[in-house]
């Protein structure tokens, strides 16, 4: 009885090592391979992609906020103009916005 | 589905269309990446998409010649219908008079960029404008598509002249050593962030959608859907937006 149940254990291990040798082995490789410089290197580009895109983004929905809050407000007083504003205000918000998306396209070019 | 698969992987013959990519066509123009078949492919599932849905609008037009008020079923025809006549009411308040003249570019290249963009949306499809390539075409074809309306309708050199000197005044020719670079300058700038904008856009909101669906596939992923339905439909409005500002900008010069 003990003895079956030794042995399936020893099966499930011996399964679960093949299963994760690769996994820990590749783990292993990766933090071998890397220096104390690059390490501290990739926190930085971390650090710098989230600064980069929560900076733009701060920005951006200010704006953003400012240019639809005065958009609604000529829209709420004269709601017949509601066509006339609304182009506009969409254009801004687009170009309020691609600056956002630069500061994306950087967030994402920064690969640690 | 792992990443770099999609639907596309099942058709026969992929494998070699990707193959034939990579061998003969190298590295990619812009970025120097290797290039997706993918986005290829999908472009062309969009063409194959939009010349469909046009021979069943026109079949649906050809049956309707002789009726004054159609059949009254929906059908694709209403649907470019509707969406025609908010592009061209949109480019006829921006353009103004003369805007049908551009409407044939303006509304292929809108077709395209918002069918590619809704491709996205099927999980298992990555949107062909995911990938700066794509957007750049789109972008440089607008680029040299309004100079060539702005040097056709002034001549080149009332064109460059209003480059040199925008505003018009004998003192203004004072200022063109400032004036020519920042025009410059904005020139080239337009076509970069046109691309720039639709390519990040999309790239973001697949982005986003794509760790919502790898989180929980189920319900989570719907609001993440309806944003990116969203992004997709205010996108390609922008691009045509931002075509027909351009247009109008490069011709106003005469009046």
């Amino acid at each position: 009885m003990s003895s079956r149940i030794s042995k399936s254990l020893f099966l499930l291990l011996v399964v679960a090592a093949v299963v994760l040798f690769p996994v820990i082995s590749f783990a292993e490789e990766a933090a071998g391979g890397s220096d104390m410089a690059k390490a501290e290197q990739g926190k930085f580009m971390a650090l710098a992609a989230g600064l980069a895109i929560g900076v733009a983004a701060f920005g951006g929905a200010l704006g953003q906020g400012k240019a639809v809050a005065s958009g609604l407000e000529g829209i709420a007083r004269n709601p017949s103009a509601s066509g006339k504003i609304f182009t506009p205000m969409l254009l801004g918000l687009a170009f309020i916005e691609s600056l956002v998306i630069y500061a994306l396209i950087i967030a994402f070019m920064i690969k640690p | 589905m792992p990443h770099g698969v999609s639907w596309f992987n099942f058709l026969p013959g992929y494998r070699q269309f990707e193959e034939f990519l990579n061998a003969y066509l190298g590295k990619s123009f812009i970025g120097k990446q290797d290039l997706v078949a993918q986005h290829v492919a999908g472009a062309i599932l969009v063409f194959i998409i939009v010349i469909i849905l046009a021979l069943l609008a026109r079949s649906v037009l050809v049956r309707n010649r002789d009726n004054v008020i159609g059949d009254g079923r929906p059908s694709v025809a209403n649907f470019f219908d509707a969406l025609f006549e908010m592009l061209l009411g949109q480019m006829r308040s921006v353009i103004g008079h003369h805007a049908e003249e551009h409407f044939p570019f303006i509304a292929s290249i809108v077709l395209f960029i918002l069918f590619s963009n809704l491709l996205g949306l099927i999980p298992g499809f990555l949107p062909p404008t995911n990938n700066l390539n794509t957007t750049a075409a789109c972008a440089i074809s607008v680029f040299f598509y309004y100079h060539y309306i702005g040097i056709k309708k002034n001549g080149f050199f009332k064109y460059i002249n209003h480059m040199i000197n925008p505003i018009g005044e004998w003192w203004g020719y004072f200022l063109c050593w400032l004036m020519f670079p920042i025009e410059l300058i904005g020139h080239f700038a337009r076509p970069l962030s046109l691309s720039l904008r639709l390519m990040g856009n999309m790239t973001g909101d697949h982005a986003v959608l794509a760790i919502f669906l790898g989180l929980f596939p189920f319900v989570l992923p719907m609001p993440f859907m309806i944003l990116g339905l969203i992004v997709a439909l205010i996108q390609a409005f922008i691009f045509a937006i931002l075509t027909c500002v351009y247009i109008a900008l490069a011709q106003a010069h005469d009046e």
